[in-house]
């Protein structure tokens, strides 16, 4: 039986009265491709922060490949290539140096690290810029520097949190590209983001945060299996202020005032359900059906825009 | 197992950044030298005649070379410390392989290089205007390392509480300068009343300016092997001090 690439059990952090993680257990195996999503302040960094040894938690257990983060911290660190959400870089070291010295804390010098830092700077398109200081560089190519930092000492387990944040189209094909290549290769992968197509086209299995919990937890495929259930969404002609008690059994939204959203199933057939809205004493001026997507479910599961702290 | 390579890395890292700053680290401390030994060494030593048995430019080079040293080492950790966290390029040492004791020894040892740099360019400034010999070139590096050891430590920790640049001055303006100043750089201990000479006694910079007085002239008002022992100690201290904050994660992890 292999080690989990990162088994997180029991773990809780609070910033004062917020408990940022909430209990949270998670595994996920070696070789894995796995999207951590949740909506802004959901604990998404903040558990990152902890298994990368930069921040403190209050009880649990973090392992990295069945290394404790805290005991074994640094056998776990040189386990890991990290990219974090926000830039910190010493912003007057050049590109190069900056790669330099990041392979040199995890034992690579001389010709090897030479080697390797060309390589990377190639893949990244920083092959220009090697001599620029950071604080010189774009958003975009900082971004880049970022993830080619992670890469220098070929980590087993690699972290990005939110890569793809502000750069252009080309470099985030380019970064999939690596990614999927990389995953390929071995690597195992821990990406979170906003952009849940990118989820949906990268990562294996997904887990959803929000509060400091994980409120789902699949394989993408079925997690979208179950958010590509049939949608049927009702108009109304009279706006309603609730949803009547009657329906309450349905797996119902309010969209608007005048819109129901149905999930249809199984057992929730559309005429069962046209039936059951008519029984309620409600008039139906159209319908639509729709299939959700991953965006939907992930709506749904930590409560759209209300959700957000 | 120690990470040598990541280890000498970060320490390496440390000294390039004193080259990148040559001006702060060479010409300031050799303007401050110049300024000290022309005005106080030259022009008043001329009226002053001998301290201690040489003459008062002898007398002064030391302490100069003390409180030089005490400054640059703290300056070098402290503003590294504060800058780095600022810029969130700490966090990026935090995620590397490097055990706390090697992160803090590397980044002391670049204040104690400076310490070593801004020391001899002192001295070497004295010897425009004075005749030294170093008396006891081990007593020389001896002290110089471990004030500077001590000094950097002290530097790191303030670093790591300050969250502005004023903070860092503030230790300087508060502490450092006035104990530096009343801890006999100017004169010797045996020229106070015996009140204040006794009140100096607890000054713990005073050790260390005797201690550098020994190993340049060969002189000391306190015992050298008494001072040897406090500046080894007291580094000692703090360097673990430091070593258990960075473990803590203190003000450098969340
Ligand atoms: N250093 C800190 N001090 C106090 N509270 C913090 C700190 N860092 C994060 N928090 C709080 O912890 C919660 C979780 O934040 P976290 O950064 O983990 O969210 P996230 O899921 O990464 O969000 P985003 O998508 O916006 O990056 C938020 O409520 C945030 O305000
Ligand atoms: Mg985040």
């Amino acid at each position: 039986m292999k080690e989990p690439a990162i088994s997180i059990r029991g773990l809780t952090k609070s910033y004062g009265s917020l408990k940022a993680v909430d209990n949270l257990t998670l595994e996920i195996k070696q070789g894995e491709f796995f999207g951590f999503l949740g909506p802004n302040g959901a604990g998404k960094t903040t558990t990152i922060s902890i298994i990368t040894g930069l921040a403190r938690y209050g009880h649990g257990e973090v392992k990295v490949f069945g290394k404790d983060v805290t005991r074994e911290y640094r056998e776990a660190r040189r386990l890991i290539g990290v990219a974090p959400q926000e830039f910190n870089f010493d912003l007057f070291f050049t590109v190069e140096e900056t790669l330099k010295y990041y392979a040199g804390y995890f034992g690579l010098a001389g010709h090897e690290a030479r080697k390797r830092i060309g390589e990377v700077l190639e893949q990244f398109g920083l092959l220009g810029k090697r001599n620029a200081e950071v604080r010189k560089l774009s958003g975009g190519m900082k971004r880049r520097l970022l993830i080619a930092r992670a890469l220098v000492h070929k980590p087993r387990l690699l972290i990005l949190d939110e890569p793809t944040a502000g750069v252009d189209v080309e470099l985030r094909r380019e970064l999939w590209q690596h990614m999927k290549e990389l995953n390929r290769s071995g690597t195992t992968i821990l990406l979170t983001t906003h952009y849940i197509e990118e989820a949906e086209k990268l990562a294996k299995r997904i887990g959803i945060i929000n509060h400091g919990k994980i409120v789902a937890l699949d394989e993408k495929s079925r997690l979208i299996e179950q958010l590509h259930k049939i949608n049927l969404d009702i108009t109304l002609a009279k706006p309603i202020a609730s949803i009547p008690p009657s329906l309450k059994k349905y797996h119902v939204t309010l969209l608007d005032d005048n819109r129901l959203r149905f999930v249809c199933g199984e057992h929730n057939s559309r005429g069962k359900i046209l039936k059951a809205v008519q029984n309620a004493g409600l008039k139906v001026k159209s319908e639509e059906v729709s299939k959700s997507t991953l965006e939907d479910i992930f709506l749904d599961l930590t409560g759209g825009a209300n959700g957000k702290r | 197992m120690a990470n040598v390579k990541g280890f000498w890395t970060l320490t390496y890292r440390e000294v390039t950044r004193i080259r990148k700053i040559v001006h702060q680290t060479i010409l300031a401390p050799a303007i401050s030298a110049l300024l000290y030994i022309i005005v106080f060494g030259v022009f008043i030593g001329a009226q002053i005649g001998n301290v201690a048995g040489v003459s008062y430019i002898e007398f002064l080079v030391p302490g100069l070379i003390m409180m030089t040293v005490i400054t640059n080492a703290y300056m070098q950790t402290s503003s590294q410390i504060l800058l780095s966290k600022i810029w969130g390029n700490l966090q990026e040492l935090l995620t590397t392989p490097l055990s706390y004791f090697e992160m803090v020894l590397a980044l002391t040892l670049g204040g104690v290089v400076r310490g070593f740099i801004v020391g001899i360019v002192t001295l070497l400034v004295a010897l425009l205007f004075a005749q030294i010999s170093i008396a006891n070139i081990f007593a020389f590096v001896y002290f110089i390392f471990f004030v500077s050891l001590i000094f950097s430590s002290i530097g790191l920790i303030v670093g790591l509480w300050a969250d502005k640049f004023d903070h860092l001055a503030a230790l300087t303006n508060f502490f450092l300068t006035p104990l530096t100043f009343l801890g006999g750089v100017f004169y010797s201990i045996h020229m106070l009343p015996a009140p204040l000479a006794q009140a100096s006694a607890f000054n713990p910079i005073l050790y260390m300016i005797n201690g550098m007085r020994f190993g340049v002239l060969g002189i000391s008002d306190v015992n050298v092997v008494f001072s040897a022992a406090f500046v080894f100690l007291v580094a000692a201290f703090f360097f673990s001090l430091n070593v258990w904050l960075f473990r803590r994660g203190y003000r450098i992890r969340t």
